[in-house]
């Protein structure tokens, strides 16, 4: 199966380009099929997000779907839960399929608790006698009890978060397929709903599960598909694919460079660049716990003892926004011309420090008085940083976007000043008081 | 057996129409009812006036209407009523009909963010977004009987009768609708242009003036061929016992009925395509 996005072009086209065309066709036509072809050709541009993925699952399977952003997995998931069709080939589905690829979809912010279970209820494509008779479990699940009748949009995050799973958790679908919704809620509401969604696999019914959360899904998931840049790479035991996604490359960015395998020392006749990775708790890794430190290592060989050199790295966001660059040149041993030979330079980017998200890391080796740039790797390494959401990074148990390149665990304090009376004066808020406080911003 | 009884379903890139989506359709109703009163109850939840509205419009522009059209351009009802009422009739079944058009028409864009994150028959959309215009023409109805009594217009049972035909006019705005709302989600000029378009097309039909003031020559065959013109003109034979054109409002059906097939199959080719561009 495959699925094809049409970038820019045509796909975009507004009503007035439309109109343009048709009266432009005949002239294009006139001018013979090699100025037509050359027009579309400009203006259209492929983009397969999935190309020629195959694999069958059986009823009862529970199965994780892996990838790094961009690699395809919504645009399976949105393909197998109906929302868009395939370009080439086809998917054969037997039984019911529902999908969660977003908690809340359909939640009108207008309409209270209780209406929203019913509505999400028959988007969902439950019958309203089904939600009926679950009802009292959907709203004991989501523990909103209190607050059935207010409008959703006075809920905190984390309570919209729970109400919305509640109802996806209580359809009885044979297929249920989970896009990455456990990133958002606290840690123990993720834990109720992982094991809801355990039950729901070992009570023989199908569930497809895309997460980053490696742990989360090698517990729920008995096989695992690693797809990269939309074709299938790899489909088999949990434990294998998440180590081969683990340790494997990230797409045109390694976490290992070893030049002298390739043949080719980038450098000058002052230095050459032998080898660069990253390595997070003593191993290569692609995938780095926001909580620990990472290391990278950069090995290179000096030829003549002239300048004083400096390794130093650049850290790109897959934005393009420069995170940092480091160097040792506060280190006055390193002012020093090194004799000739072989060196590791190891710089540690402490826990706790950038946020998640893909890097791209430059490697370079500087001299820089006067300024010589001897080596410098663009987008040599790449890494990922991501957070398991066990409630002790500087998230805590928040679960939605945090915005920044850096997301340190910052000391805070706060303490009553003179004259305000500790106690009840937070609890006061109630439905009528703005948004209900739940913790949660 | 496999599971759902033996439920299978292929995705496919090409789809066309068949038998099998009525049958989704209907094993969706529910939501279909859900959702046509989660729009009702969220349009008169936000706005203060709520029920208000729904009459302050038509009797607003009946006012105008009279002014204009009747005090100063001299245009009087050829049915034996009051101009207020013959035109504050008219306006009922015309807002119906141009409100359905334009929720229709905006309702797949207005639901861009269900559209690409679940799956449900689509159509569902669009026939959902009716309700509220048909709760709308309830309650303006619902004031033309006190206009009547005002104005001394017996009341019969026409006021009964006068009631599937105006439904009539939502079916058209449906018939359109399904071609309007497809192409809205490919260019949003729609979104922009059919409000106006609607709002040229008042003059078009005899909302403020009587068909009869057209008389026969090439105008009356362009008010003929404006489906509404016939819903209009026998809603008012109905209502106030004066002629139906039975004949004309047959054939603006038998039309629309066409409009509506090929808008349900051009929904259905586009449909597939929503959630890639909207």
């Amino acid at each position: 199966m495959s699925k094809r996005y049409i970038l820019g072009g045509t796909e975009d086209r507004t009503f007035r380009e439309l109109v343009m065309d048709t009266v432009k066709a005949p002239v294009r036509w006139l001018r013979g099929p090699r100025g037509g072809a050359a027009v579309r050709r400009r203006k259209d541009k492929p983009f397969w997000a999935l190309e020629d993925v195959s694999f069958t699952i059986g009823q009862g399977e529970a199965v994780g779907i892996i990838g790094r952003n961009g690699a395809g997995k919504s645009t399976l998931l949105k393909v197998l839960s109906r929302i868009t069709t395939p370009t080439r080939g086809e998917v054969c589905l037997r039984g019911q399929v529902a999908s969660l690829l977003e908690v809340g979809t359909g939640f009108h912010p207008e309409l209270t608790g209780r209406e929203n279970i019913y509505l999400n209820g028959a988007i969902m494509g439950m019958r309203r006698a089904d939600i009926r008779a679950r009802f009292d479990e959907i709203v004991a699940f989501s523990e909103v009890e209190e607050f059935l009748d207010t409008p959703v949009k006075r809920y905190s995050s984390g309570m919209y978060v729970r109400l919305a799973f509640a109802v996806a958790a209580h359809l009885e679908p044979d297929v249920l397929v989970v896009d990455e919704v456990l990133a958002v809620g606290d840690a123990s509401f993720q834990k109720k709903c992982l094991g809801k969604m355990q039950n729901v696999a070992s009570g023989g019914r199908t569930v497809l599960f895309v997460s980053h959360n490696m742990a989360a899904l090698s517990r729920l998931c008995s096989r695992a598909i690693l797809l990269e840049h939309g074709r299938l790479r790899a489909d088999g035991p949990v434990a294998d694919v998440v180590r081969q996604y683990m340790s494997g490359d990230l797409g045109d960015s390694p976490i290992s460079v070893d030049f002298a395998q390739r043949g080719h020392l980038p450098g000058d006749e002052d230095v050459r660049l032998l080898a660069a990775r990253v390595v997070s708790e003593g191993m290569t890794a692609a995938q780095v716990d926001i909580r620990r430190p990472v290391h990278i290592e950069i090995e290179y060989e000096v030829l003549r003892q002239r300048y004083p050199l400096h390794p130093n790295i650049h850290i790109y966001t897959d934005e393009s926004v420069c995170a940092l660059v480091s160097s040792d040149a506060y280190d006055p041993a390193a002012r020093q011309p090194r004799a000739p030979g072989r060196y590791r330079a190891t710089v540690e980017l402490p826990g706790n420090f950038l946020s998640e998200g893909l890097y791209s890391i430059d490697i370079a080796i500087s001299t820089l008085d006067p300024v010589i740039v001897h080596v410098h790797e663009r987008g040599l390494l790449s890494f990922h940083v991501h957070d398991p959401g066990e409630g002790d990074s500087a998230r805590g148990y928040y679960g939605g976007p945090i915005p920044g390149v850096v997301r340190p665990l910052l000391p805070w304090r706060s303490e009553p000043l003179a004259g305000v009376s500790t106690g009840a004066g937070r609890t006061a808020a109630g439905p009528h008081n703005g948004h209900l406080e739940e913790g949660a911003a | 057996m496999g599971p759902g009884g033996g439920y299978q379903l292929y995705i496919r890139p090409q789809t066309t129409f068949s038998f099998d989506d009525l049958r989704e359709l209907w094993r969706y109703r529910d939501l279909l009812l859900i959702m046509s009163l989660r729009d009702v109850s969220v349009r008169y939840k936000q706005a203060a006036l709520g029920v208000t509205w729904a009459l302050v419009q038509p009797l607003v522009q009946m006012v105008i209407f009279t002014l204009l059209f009747h005090r100063f351009a001299g245009i009087h009802s050829d049915q034996a009523v009051p101009y207020p009422v013959f035109c504050f009739s008219g306006l009922t079944v015309w807002m119906l009909f141009s409100s359905s058009l334009n929720y229709v028409s905006d309702s797949l864009v207005r639901s861009s963010n269900l559209i690409t994150k679940v799956y449900f028959p689509r159509l569902i959309i669009p026939l959902a977004s009716v309700l509220t215009a048909l709760v709308d023409f309830g309650l303006a109805f619902m004031l033309l009987v006190p206009l009547m009594l005002y104005f001394h217009v017996p009341i019969g049972p026409g006021l009964v009768l006068a009631l599937p035909i105006a439904a009539l006019g939502a079916l058209y705005a449906i018939a359109i609708g399904l071609w309007t709302a497809a192409l809205n989600v490919q260019f949003r000029d729609v979104r922009h242009a059919l409000p106006f378009i609607i709002q040229l097309l008042v003059y078009l039909t005899p909302v403020f003036y009587p068909s009869s003031l057209i008389g026969k020559g090439r105008m009356a065959l362009l008010l003929q061929l404006n489906p509404m013109a016939a819903v209009i003109d026998t809603y008012r034979g109905v209502l106030f016992g004066g002629p139906m054109p039975l004949g004309r409002l047959a054939i603006s059906t038998v039309i629309m009925v066409f409009v509506g097939v090929g808008g349900l199959l051009w929904f259905r080719r586009m449909e597939r395509t929503f959630a890639d561009r909207v």
